[in-house]
């Protein structure tokens, strides 16, 4: 497949509101990018308007306060989701197609009892949560994070193993939660199945405490895939970095040649795998 | 609904049913009339009920009750600014000639194709009785005004005041919020409703004062974007037009919402008029502004206006008024949110999340259809028709009908002015006060001056992928404090748009002319800091009861020193917004504008953000240097009594800013950071946290002064940037004797240095620290 032939489905109801943003990242990747509303999916408008899941090659779940999020942070979306689409959800990724959820994408992919898998695959019930921020505040503040994923996820291919993203984070619920007494196992699952993803570390590289670990997160985790490497579930936003200009510090350096941004290595990874595969 | 038993009030003779009724005026004594403004909650004077009365008695009949509070509506301050108007018309209104459009919105040029907008609205006493709510309802109010220029929301700007923090529970008046509970609810009122809609807050700022103790102010200003050709009017444009309501449905909250607006606080207020505070629900309003938006980029919207104080009778009635033409309004087609209400609660409700759109009745059926695919609730509810007049009716039945020539058209005053006499006290000396050092640790750890991280991590501010100035900017986790944001709005372009808040209350308690102007130094001096040269502000102005002499003069220096700094540096004014009767039991405010202003950059990549940059660079005043300590951040701490402060030379604000814009422009100047609250040394201090590196001021050269003022008096028009070495004759050059060589970046420490001698010098990691914590400390973790 071509480039230009990726259709990449970028999901929102009501209050999703940083849908476009995803969409311009997706774009300026070279895909092409659609703004989708749930119900066209779902057959609930017009005839004109209905789109099918399958003629899509990669979809996103972008940020955004889903609902509201009055209720747990993505769990109206997810029941949606769940009570609509549920099978047809699960044949896309089986299809080997990515899923990227950011931020309230993350928590609906949570939700949805597709993250994290751990080889516990099936019935769409959550196995973690995103919990409320251990500083019980909500934040938008800049993140670095490492890739310390070896090469099962295809959202890191172009990322090398141990590098450093700067990609910033904005939320009140992402502390990554395993039921208790099971954190360990599931720490250690995680590891062995390479769905470890990215980590918070502070500027020097290490992992630290709050703020660069923003919400208290378990293990530091900021992001992290399936049983089959086709998802990516991640707090921070990487269309949020996606240009050099994006980034809190760039005018400490010239801005001249490369505008690229570190978050745009995340999307052009996982065309890149597009184009291998399809 | 309240008796007005005392008017032989008859609900039957009309035969409009029993939820309308019939008020006798047209023969009731004065004191009658004013029984029934009483009961009814009208909150007229005695005049305008006798205008009303001759209005009806001319007519031969008597008025409805949804008439006349229809007509309490049109004629609130709130609705009609009628004392604020004649100051505004002589003074701003020229200012705003500049603009592409005007409206419930500025709309500004941008580039050839596209236009910002940009609007400042208070919600002081919502905020006052309910924080959270008053406060998101704030932002609703203000996105909303954006949208109906058919301009997108942008960015949301937050100008606050408070009383001090720190502040004895017993000193808070019964009734009274305390200030914590008050910064806390605000905040978190403008975090769940500008994150959930998906607008970013850029910028703002925080303010404490014991003025604001019983009466805080909360300012929510909005930027939007859109495209010429998409720019939609507020008045109707076309006769046979459908008028249809979109959004939230209607319900009886907010119900007289302008009138308590334009009123005193006072202790029952906060049980009494909590009804009159309105309920906010962005997951509403969020598909609301994609549907809206949808419309506006089809073009299928031919004007529309957004519901706020005084709901569908304020809308419909201007929308008539400034369009020239009559609307029929079928009462019963308006979607309720509750059961029982009466025609006039549903004409006069201020719930949320509404807006009044008119469009060709052809194109009906598909905006009917695009609100549907969002699941929005939208219904017609009239036509727009020829003539002057408004017509409601319920149950096939006119139960209000009135030209709007006259109803829309409130009184105007000329309230009388005093100037106010200033009582000058003997100043305390320097010399009784700390040493340097102590002074330092004092004025950065002030919560007027200590850092806002604490607020402004809360705020998504860059939600949208547009902001690339935030407010908080430099190397992550030791960000320091921005002058302005700016957002890159055009994909494609590089042209970026800057914006600044600024106000100058404690100058303008001394002198509002002055105060005036000095906000709008500041407003200038923060645009240029990022490289962007000043377009336009917005603002409000925001005054105690202006039925007192001395407050109306207040309010009118005020107004007559912004349009001279106006004028005088080619600032266009395309919207404002009026403010009266922010007094409680606490006595009144500070005469308080605050500014939101834009600025045009024409390059992003060549914005200047205030971090220092590397070691071995030069440090350089630009401006000039004056010592005078009056109205400063020192003179608060110390209580020194000093209200001698520098004026603003406004010809040098234009020459130096131009200047500066050109130099930041041309990549002369690594990083910038005006002067202001804290004088010199916060400054330098803020620059030295952002970059994580020292830098030494030598202030030999600042005049003959006492260091302590050198370092913190707040002069205006003054920034510190850094150069590299080999563009200091650059500077020098453009500069002459407004570029001062202070000294160099680099080394771990703040160092301040007078003929030779070290005269302070301390780590940045210690000072950072003091200057991070003091507003976490107080406020916790909430």
């Amino acid at each position: 497949m071509k480039l230009s032939d990726i259709r990449v489905a970028v999901v929102r109801i009501e209050g999703t509101n940083m849908a476009d943003e995803a969409a311009a990242a997706a774009a300026a990747s070279g895909a092409k990018a659609e703004l989708l509303h749930l119900k066209q999916l779902e057959g609930r408008c017009g005839p004109a308007l209905r789109r099918s899941l399958q003629d899509y090659s990669m979809l996103i779940l972008p940020g955004g306060f889903s609902s509201g999020d009055y209720v747990r942070a993505g769990a109206i979306f997810a029941s949606r989701i769940k009570s609509s689409l549920g099978r047809d959800f699960l044949h896309f990724i089986d299809e080997g197609k990515p899923v990227l959820g950011i931020c309230n994408g993350f928590q609906v992919l949570v939700e949805l009892g597709i993250l994290p898998s751990g080889g516990e695959k099936g019935e769409l019930l959550p196995r973690a949560a995103l919990a409320t921020n251990l500083s019980t505040r909500y934040e938008c503040r800049p993140a670095f994070l490492r890739n310390v994923n070896r090469g099962h996820c295809v959202f890191t291919r172009k990322i090398p193993v141990g590098s450093i993203l700067s990609v910033p984070t904005a939320h009140g619920e992402g502390k990554l939660t395993f039921p208790p007494g099971r954190a360990d196992e599931w720490i250690a699952r995680l590891d062995e199945m390479d769905e470890m993803v990215f980590r918070y570390v502070d500027d020097s590289g290490n992992y630290a405490g709050y703020p660069w670990n923003p919400n208290g997160s378990i293990h530091n985790l900021a992001g992290i895939t399936d049983d089959t490497g086709v998802v990516l579930g991640m707090m921070p936003h990487p269309e949020r970095t996606y240009w050099r200009y994006l980034h809190s510090d760039w005018t400490r350096a010239d801005l001249t040649g490369n505008m690229h941004g570190d978050g745009r290595l995340i999307f052009d990874s996982a065309f890149e795998y597009i184009i291998s595969k399809f | 609904m309240e008796q007005v038993s005392a008017m032989n009030l008859s609900s039957s003779d009309a035969g409009i049913g029993n939820d309308v009724e019939t008020v006798r005026i047209t023969h009731a004594s004065e004191k009658e009339l004013l029984n029934v403004g009483d009961s009814m909650r009208l909150g007229m004077s005695a005049d305008e009920l006798k205008r009303v009365q001759s209005y009806f008695s001319a007519r031969g009949r008597e008025p409805t009750d949804i008439e006349l509070h229809s007509i309490a509506q049109a004629w609130s301050e709130h609705c009609s600014y009628k004392t604020s108007k004649p100051v505004l018309r002589r003074f701003v209104f020229p200012l705003g000639k500049r603009a592409f459009a005007t409206g419930d919105a500025g709309v500004m040029e941008f580039d050839e194709t596209h236009v910002y907008s940009l609007k400042m609205e208070s919600h002081n006493h919502p905020s006052a009785i309910e924080p959270y709510g008053g406060a998101g309802t704030g932002i609703g109010g203000i996105v909303r005004d954006i949208l109906c220029m058919g301009t997108k929301p942008v960015a949301l700007a937050d100008p606050l005041f408070f009383g001090n923090l720190d502040t004895p529970l017993r000193e808070v008046n019964p009734g009274d919020k305390h200030p914590k509970y008050l910064f806390a609810g605000v905040v978190a009122g403008i975090r769940d409703y500008g994150n959930r809609i998906g607008v970013p807050t850029v910028t703002g700022g925080v303010w404490f004062d014991q003025s604001y103790l019983s009466n805080c102010l909360v300012n929510a200003g909005c930027v939007g974007f859109g495209r010429k050709d998409r720019v939609v009017k507020n008045g109707f444009t076309k006769k046979g037009n459908a008028i249809v309501i979109a959004g939230g449905l209607t319900g009886k909250d907010g119900i007289h919402g302008v009138n308590f607006a334009s009123q005193v606080l006072t202790a029952g207020s906060h049980e009494s008029d909590r009804g009159a505070v309105q309920l906010g629900d962005p997951i509403t309003k969020e598909p609301l502004i994609n549907a809206v938006l949808q419309l506006v980029e089809e073009g299928m919207i031919d004007s529309m206006k957004d519901l706020g104080g005084g709901g569908l009778s304020a809308v419909v009635g201007e929308m008539a008024s400034s369009g020239g033409y009559s609307a029929i309004i079928d009462i019963d087609s308006v979607p309720l949110r509750e059961r029982g209400m009466r025609p006039w609660e549903i004409w006069v409700s201020e719930s949320q999340e509404r807006m009044l759109l008119s469009v060709t009745e052809k194109h009906l059926p598909h905006v009917l259809d695009v609100f549907d695919f969002w699941d929005v609730k939208a219904s017609k509810i009239g036509s727009v028709a020829a003539g002057g007049n408004i017509v409601v009716k319920h149950n096939g039945s006119t139960i209000l009908d009135l030209e709007t020539s006259f109803s829309v058209k409130s009184p105007e005053y000329s309230r009388p002015m005093q100037k106010k006499k200033l009582e000058r006290q003997k100043v305390k000396p320097l010399d009784l006060l700390d040493d340097v050092g102590e002074m330092v640790e004092r004025i950065i750890t002030d919560t007027n001056i200590s850092s806002r991280d604490w607020v402004v991590h809360m705020y998504d501010y860059e939600v949208g992928g547009r902001t690339v100035i935030k407010p908080l900017h430099g190397l992550p986790g030791h960000q320091t404090h921005g002058d302005a944001s700016v957002i890159k709005p055009v994909e494609g372009s590089w042209r970026g748009l800057a914006v600044a808040v600024a106000a100058q209350p404690w100058i303008a308690s001394v002198d509002p002319y002055q105060g005036a102007i000095s906000a709008v130094d500041e407003l200038c001096r923060q645009l240029v800091s990022v490289g962007a040269r000043p377009d336009a502000f917005t603002n409000c102005l925001n005054f105690a009861n202006p039925e007192r002499p001395h407050i109306m003069w207040e309010f009118y220096e005020t107004v007559r020193g912004m349009a001279d700094a106006a004028s005088q540096m080619k600032l266009a004014v395309p919207s404002g917004n009026v403010s009266f009767y922010n007094d409680g039991e606490h006595g009144p405010i500070m005469p308080t504008l605050s500014i939101m202003g834009t600025g045009i950059i024409k390059d992003i990549r060549r914005s200047c953000t205030a971090d220092l940059k590397r070691d071995g660079s030069y440090v350089y005043l630009i401006g000039k240097q004056d010592n005078r300590l009056g109205c400063s951040e020192l003179s608060r701490i110390y209580k020194t009594s000093d209200i001698e402060f520098a004026p603003v030379d406004l010809k040098r604000l234009g020459t130096l800013s131009t200047s500066l814009v050109k130099a930041i422009s041309e990549g002369l100047v690594l990083s910038c950071h005006d002067i202001s609250q804290g004088g010199l040394f916060a400054a330098a201090a803020e620059m030295a946290f952002g970059g994580d590196t020292g830098l030494l001021v030598d202030t030999t050269e600042l005049g003959s002064g006492d260091l302590r003022a050198k370092l913190f008096s707040e002069g205006p028009t003054r920034w510190l940037i850094e150069v590299a070495p080999q563009n200091v004759k650059k500077i020098e050059s453009t500069f002459g004797q407004y570029a001062k060589l202070l000294g160099t970046t680099g080394s771990s420490k703040v160092t301040v240095m007078e003929k030779g001698n070290i005269e302070y010098t301390e780590e940045v990691e210690y000072l950072r620290k003091l200057w991070e914590t003091p507003i976490w400390d107080r406020m916790g973790s909430s």
